[in-house]
C-alpha cells in the first residue's frame, strides 16, 4: 500500500525533532535538517515504493540515515563522527548540560545506539537492522550506555560542593 | 539516580521542540527534484487546461488504478446543462503507447475501436493515420457496455488523440478559439515543466492541444509536441469530421461566438431547458432532487434535455439570486461513479492540488471538495445518497463562507 501525503505530513509534523535528532548523531545538529528535508522529499516522491511491510516511520528513517551515510561517505567523511555528535548535542546541552556532557563521553558506538534509540526514536528491531547487530546487542549496548551515564552522572553528583 | 531516571532523561533531552520543521520547505525539495511531482503537475496543467476547455460548474473525478501509477484524471465535465459522466479528457504523460486508463483500459485494434465506436473521428493525415497508429485504447464500462473514452497514440507524429464524453465550454480566458471544418474548436498550448519518470529532459516544444466537439456530449482532444498549424492541419482530416458525427442528432454549434472569458452565470449550457418548477424536472430525472426551502425559490431552473441525454447523464441546475449571496447555483445528477473517497483523493495524493483544492466537513461529518477555482469562483462538490452536488458561485459576490453555508443547508435536507 502505497504511503499518502497526508501520512507522510503527519509523520513529519509529529516526528521531525527525533528525525532530526537521529541524524545529527551522523551528520552535525545544522547539517541533519537538510538530510531530514531532503528524506522527506524523497519520501513523498517515492511513497507509491512504500509497501507497508513495515512502519512509515522505520521507512523514511532508512531513508535519511542512508542519506546521511551518503553524505558522510560523499564528503569523504567531512564531519568527523565526534565532531557530528558535539554539534548534535549542542543544543541539547543547553537543556541538560550534565547529560550532554556524559553523552559526548560514551564510546562512539553507544552513543549512536543512545541516539537512534531515544533522539530518532527507533526500536530496538529497526536499530539492529540499521546497524547490522542483532536486537541483542541494541539492548546490551543500551544498558551498557545507560550505566556509564548514571556511573558518570553519579560521579558528578559525588563531586558537587 | 537510577537507569529510569537516565532514560527518562534522555527522552526529555531528545523530545525538546525542533523549530526548523517546515514542510512547505519539503514540498518544494519533492517538486523540484523530481519528475513524479511535476508529471503531477503536468497532469494538473493539462487537466485544468481540458477542465477549461471542457469547463462547467460540475467536478467530475475518474480514478483509473492500475498496473502503473494510479491516474486520476480531473476534469471539470459539463455545466448544469450538459451532460455528465465519467469524464477522462487528456492523458497526463506526454504522449505514448501506455495504456492511460488503467486498469479500465484494453488494448484493441484500430480497425476495432473504428468497427466499436465508428463515431469517433480519426486523422487520416500522412503523419497520423490508420497504417501508422500506434496502441489503442478503450475503455468501456463493464456495467453499461458504454465508451467511456478511447486514445490512440500516434508516434510518427508524436501526439495522441483522445476520445471522451465530455461537452466544451468556450468561455475561459486563455483558449484560443479556432474553426475546423465549421466546428468550434479550441486551442490551447502547455509549456512542458518536467522531467520525465526517468529523470529524461523536459521537451523543448510547448504541448499543444485541440478539442473538438463531438455531438453534443462528446469532446475528441489532439494533443502533443507539435505545432499548433500541424495540428490543425491533422483535424482537418478527422474522419468522421466531427460536424457529421452526432450519435443524438446535434450538431455542434458552427458558429463560434466570442463569449465573455468568464463563467457565464446566468446561462450555461447550450443543450438544457427551463423548466418551470423542480417538480416538472423530477419526473425526467434519475434522483429525486434535493432543494431546501432554506435557501429561498431559485430563480431559473434547468435540466438538461431528456432528448439529448439518458436519465443518468441528465442535471438539475438552480440558480439563486440571494439578496446577500448574490447569484449562485446548485447542482445536482446522480453520482454515478463519483464517490467521497475520489474527491478526497485529489487533495491527498496531490501535494501542489493544495494550492486551490482541499477537503471540508459540511455539518461535521460530510467530506467535501472545495475549489477556489481558475475563474475567480468557490465550488464546493460532494456525494451524498448517491447524488453528486456542486454549489458554485463567483468569489466576487459568492464568498466560500457563503458557500459553506449554502451546501450545508442542502447537506442537511440531502
Amino acid at each position: 500500500m502505497p504511503a499518502t501525503v497526508e501520512a507522510i505530513e503527519e509523520l513529519y509534523r509529529s516526528r521531525y525533532a527525533s528525525y532530526r535528532g537521529g541524524v545529527a548523531a551522523l551528520t552535525g545538529y545544522d547539517a541533519a535538517r537538510d538530510v531530514v528535508q531532503e528524506a522527506f522529499a524523497q519520501a513523498l516522491r517515492d511513497r507509491r515504493d512504500f509497501r507497508g511491510d513495515g512502519s512509515l516511520a522505520a521507512w523514511v528513517w532508512r531513508i535519511a540515515f542512508r542519506a546521511a551515510l551518503r553524505g558522510r561517505a560523499a564528503g569523504g567523511g567531512d564531519v568527523p563522527l565526534e565532531e557530528a555528535f558535539e554539534t548534535a548535542t549542542q543544543h541539547a546541552a543547553e537543556r541538560d548540560p550534565e547529560l550532554a556532557e556524559a553523552l559526548k563521553r560514551l564510546s562512539p558506538r553507544r552513543r549512536l545506539v543512545v541516539y537512534l534509540r531515544y533522539f530518532a526514536d527507533l526500536p530496538y528491531a529497526e536499530i539492529a537492522s540499521l546497524l547490522d547487530i542483532s536486537e541483542g546487542t541494541v539492548a546490551a549496548t543500551l544498558s551498557q550506555a545507560h550505566a556509564e551515564l548514571l556511573e558518570q552522572l553519579r560521579d558528578k553528583e559525588a563531586a558537587a560542593p | 539516580m537510577s537507569d529510569h531516571d537516565i532514560e527518562q532523561r534522555l527522552r526529555a533531552l531528545a523530545s525538546a521542540p525542533d523549530d526548523g520543521a517546515d514542510w512547505e520547505d519539503v514540498l518544494r525539495r519533492a517538486d523540484e527534484r523530481h519528475s513524479v511531482p511535476r508529471v503531477l503537475r503536468r497532469r494538473l496543467a493539462l487537466a485544468v487546461a481540458a477542465a477549461l476547455v471542457v469547463a462547467g460548474s460540475v467536478l467530475g473525478t475518474v480514478v483509473a488504478g492500475g498496473t502503473r501509477p494510479v491516474q486520476k484524471i480531473l476534469t471539470i465535465s459539463t455545466g448544469p446543462t450538459a451532460p455528465v459522466g465519467p469524464a477522462p479528457f487528456l492523458n497526463f504523460e506526454p504522449p505514448n503507447n501506455t495504456n492511460p486508463w488503467g486498469d479500465n483500459g484494453r488494448q484493441i485494434t484500430i480497425d476495432g475501436l473504428r468497427a466499436d465506436v465508428p463515431q469517433i473521428p480519426l486523422p487520416n493525415a500522412p503523419s497520423a493515420n490508420d497504417g501508422n497508429a500506434g496502441a489503442v485504447w478503450l475503455w468501456k464500462d463493464s456495467a453499461s457496455g458504454r465508451v467511456v473514452a478511447a486514445s490512440v497514440y500516434y508516434p510518427q507524429a508524436k501526439m495522441e488523440l483522445v476520445w471522451s464524453s465530455v461537452g466544451l465550454l468556450y468561455s475561459y480566458s486563455g483558449m484560443k478559439q479556432r474553426t475546423v471544418d465549421g466546428v468550434r474548436a479550441i486551442l490551447f498550448s502547455i509549456a512542458y515543466e518536467g522531467s520525465g519518470p526517468t529523470g529524461s529532459p523536459p521537451p523543448p516544444d510547448p504541448l499543444v492541444g485541440l478539442s473538438l466537439p463531438v455531438g453534443p456530449s462528446h469532446a475528441v482532444a489532439l494533443d502533443g509536441f507539435v505545432s499548433e498549424s500541424d495540428l490543425i492541419s491533422i483535424a482537418h482530416t478527422l474522419s468522421p469530421a466531427p460536424a457529421d458525427v452526432s450519435p443524438a442528432g446535434d450538431l455542434p454549434p458552427a458558429d463560434p461566438q466570442p463569449g465573455p472569458n468568464v463563467t457565464r452565470w446566468d446561462g450555461l449550457l447550450a443543450d438544457g431547458v427551463s423548466v418551470s418548477s423542480v417538480g416538472d424536472a423530477a419526473g425526467s430525472l434519475a434522483f429525486e432532487p434535493v432543494v431546501p426551502s432554506s435557501l429561498g425559490d431559485p430563480t431559473a431552473i434547468f435540466e438538461t434535455d431528456p432528448a439529448h441525454a439518458p436519465a443518468n447523464d441528465r442535471v438539475l441546475s438552480l440558480r439563486y439570486d440571494d439578496a446577500s449571496k448574490g447569484r449562485f447555483w446548485l447542482v445536482e445528477r446522480p453520482s454515478l461513479s463519483t464517490t467521497e473517497s475520489q474527491l478526497s483523493e485529489i487533495v491527498r495524493d496531490c501535494t501542489r492540488c493544495r494550492d486551490w483544492a482541499s477537503i471540508l466537513a459540511l455539518n461535521g461529518d460530510l467530506a467535501a471538495l472545495k475549489i477556489a477555482s481558475w475563474d475567480n469562483s468557490v465550488r464546493i462538490v460532494w456525494v451524498e445518497n448517491g447524488i453528486y452536488y456542486e454549489v458554485t458561485g463567483p468569489l466576487s459576490t459568492f464568498t466560500e463562507a457563503d458557500a459553506l453555508s449554502v451546501a450545508e443547508a442542502v447537506a442537511a435536507a440531502g
